[in-house]
């Protein structure tokens, strides 16, 4: 991420090899498992609804939700 | 003596400096004067009433595989273009070894859908470096070439099949970066990369398995050469274009290289997107980063058919199966009843991949084999309803009749708000192209950007002057690219140029054409009001003979770090 500027939503990028447990593990640990995943998923849903379901290292995770549109 | 002077013409040196009239001499494919030119010359063409300009430099093609049977890259030299970029978006053919051109080709045909009979046809495969590519089709250049490599055939060369599976070791990464030198050594530019594409198996490609640090080695190999990276995003999505501007600015400070990501497109699926985007470059701009977004000046075409996979049935896992199937099977699929109200079913949950809201009961009958002139032109939601079938059926029952020659076609399906193109196109963070010629050529005609431009731009909409919009098809482009010597029309300069009518410079009509190898079909736009095209200094195309026989083009240059 940048280092001056604040992102438009916080994000991470999977080590090699990670799947949906590994980096909700990782950026959720608080979280029950099951609830992490589906609650990291909810947040990414251009990675859960691909022609083939893998994630690669070069992908963006967000590790938070959208912020609200301004009205 | 000079060996030409153009007289009388609109100077539009491409710095975007106000327009004169003069003249401009060439000597040895130099400009050696612009303005009062006196001497004699060997040749002069009087360009009075027309404007002189740099020759147009078009940044985004996958011209890669025409350029070994067609040096000119028709039709985009009689637009005006004398430089074009291939090697965009991860996929070159160089480097490459030959136990992978089988890969290579199915996925570049997939991606950049090109037809099989001409791709295996035209290309004769006499190389395996990225050198003995461009030697390969140096001799037959009409058109300069500024060309990049891709990420994904840096990977495939390192790490063989490999390249498709994991991550690279660090070992790799110092051969990818020393394999990328010599590249860049040979003629490179720089080296392009994707974030998003999907190969014909429907896997991400190569460049998509690198790590964070592979691509920071590789940039800093750029930064030692000075080279550009090229990349495509998540277009579609703000919040992951963002992201992605976030980590090109991150790159292209600590590196001290150029980036530029295509495309920037406008859609009714996101309407917002494209000013979230345009303030986090305009942020990162601040901060020192070189981030710009290419963007295409027409709106955007689709077409599809059921005789081979084409991306639009991407997200449609059905259609794709069955569009990968033998010919005579996927006819006996498309009669099965159970078949077709599966398809019909899984059409009606379509989401289109790329941020685009399409219907397509909204399709049109673009094409057939054979002819039906009850069909031609007509709208696929009208035919359903006159047939009382849903729009998947009536799809398919007009691709059966026509031995699934049938194409039906999807118009202006974005980036088609004129207002907002026109202010997209005059902001100076924003460069033109995305033009993708020689890629997409059955589905549909990626030609007259350029010509687009003047026609509803700068003469429709007047967004821009005439001198800015040649600055943004020129010099603009040289810079960023760091091509030296091209895209003004100075004393020193290559004499890449382009004379026009500025009333009438346009694209055509899209119009079918089967030039391709082994008389492959594809769709092309002629141009209109451009005089002349020279490139170094010798007549590469005119209005009234069409295509010379001169081969001056070059691979172009880069400036070196």
């Amino acid at each position: 991420m940048s280092t001056n500027l604040a992102p438009i939503r916080r994000f991470i990028q999977p080590e090699s090899g990670d799947d949906w447990p590994a980096i909700a593990a990782r950026v959720l640990p608080d979280e029950p498992a099951e609830a992490a995943i589906e609650q990291l998923k909810s947040w990414n849903l251009h990675l859960v609804f691909r022609p083939v379901s893998v994630i690669t290292p070069s992908d963006i995770v967000f590790v938070e939700p959208p912020r609200a549109v301004a009205a | 003596m000079l060996d030409l002077v153009i007289r009388n013409g609109l100077i539009c040196d491409g710095s975007g400096a106000p327009a004169y009239r003069g003249d401009v001499g060439v000597r040895d494919g130099r400009i050696v004067a612009v303005g009062e030119v006196s001497g004699e010359a060997r040749e002069t063409v009087d360009a009075g009433g027309r404007v002189i300009a740099p020759g147009f430099i078009d940044p985004h093609t996958h011209y890669d595989a025409q350029l070994v049977w067609d040096g000119l890259a028709q039709p985009s030299l009689e637009h005006g273009v004398t430089t074009v970029m291939p090697g965009n978006c991860s996929l070159s053919l160089a480097p490459l070894r030959a136990e992978h051109r089988d890969l290579l080709g199915a996925t570049f045909r997939k991606i950049e859908e090109m037809p099989k009979n001409a791709f295996d046809a035209g290309l004769t495969w006499t190389w395996e470096s990225f050198a003995d590519y461009l030697a390969a089709i140096r001799a037959g250049l009409g058109v300069n070439v500024a060309p990049l490599v891709g990420h994904s055939l840096v990977r495939l060369w390192v790490m063989g099949l490999d390249a498709r599976e994991r991550a690279a070791t660090d070992a790799e990464i110092a051969e990818m970066q020393r394999l990328l030198a010599e590249c860049l050594d040979a003629g490179a530019v720089g080296m392009s990369g994707s974030w998003v594409d999907i190969d014909h198996e429907l896997r991400p490609v190569p460049a998509r398995l690198a790590e964070p640090k592979e691509l920071d080695a590789l940039c800093a190999t750029l930064g030692e050469k000075g080279g550009i990276l090229q990349i495509v995003p998540e277009f579609w999505d703000a919040d992951l274009l963002c992201a992605r501007i976030d980590l090109l600015a991150d790159l292209s400070r600590k590196h001290k290289i150029a980036t530029t990501f295509s495309p920037l497109f406008d859609s009714n699926a996101a309407p917002e997107l494209v000013g979230i985007a345009l303030d986090r470059v305009r942020l990162q701009t601040a901060h020192g980063a070189r981030v710009v977004p290419q963007m295409q000046t027409r709106p955007i075409d689709l077409s599809f058919d059921l005789g081979a996979p084409m991306s639009t049935f991407a997200t449609l896992p059905g259609w794709w199966a069955m569009t990968l199937l033998p010919h005579a099977e996927k006819l006996v699929q498309l009669r099965d009843p159970e078949r077709r109200a599966a398809l019909a079913a899984e059409m009606d949950h379509f989401m289109m991949p790329i941020g685009l809201q399409i219907d397509f009961a909204d399709s049109y009958v673009k094409r057939m084999g054979t002819p039906d002139p009850a069909l031609i032109g007509r709208r696929v939601g009208d035919i359903a309803a006159e047939r009382g079938c849903h729009i998947a059926e009536a799809i398919i029952d007009i691709a059966l009749a026509d031995d699934l020659a049938t194409s039906f076609g999807l118009d202006a399906i974005g980036h088609n708000d004129d207002a907002k193109i026109a202010t997209m196109l005059a902001d100076p963070l924003i460069g033109i192209g995305a033009g993708d010629g020689g890629a997409h050529v059955t589905n549909f005609a990626t030609y007259g950007d350029t010509g687009y431009l003047f026609s509803r731009y700068v003469r429709g909409f007047d967004a821009m002057p005439l001198e800015t919009a040649v600055r943004k098809l020129t010099h603009d482009v040289a810079q960023l690219w760091g091509l030296r010597q091209r895209g003004l029309l100075r004393p020193g300069y290559a004499a890449d140029v382009v004379v026009f009518d500025a009333e009438t410079i346009d694209r055509g009509p899209e119009i079918p054409v089967e030039d391709l190898p082994a008389d492959g079909f594809r769709y092309i736009r002629r141009a209109s009001g451009v005089d002349r095209v020279f490139v170094n200094g010798a007549l590469a195309y005119s209005q009234d003979a069409g295509y010379a026989s001169a081969r001056a083009g070059v691979i172009a240059e880069r400036i070196a770090a």
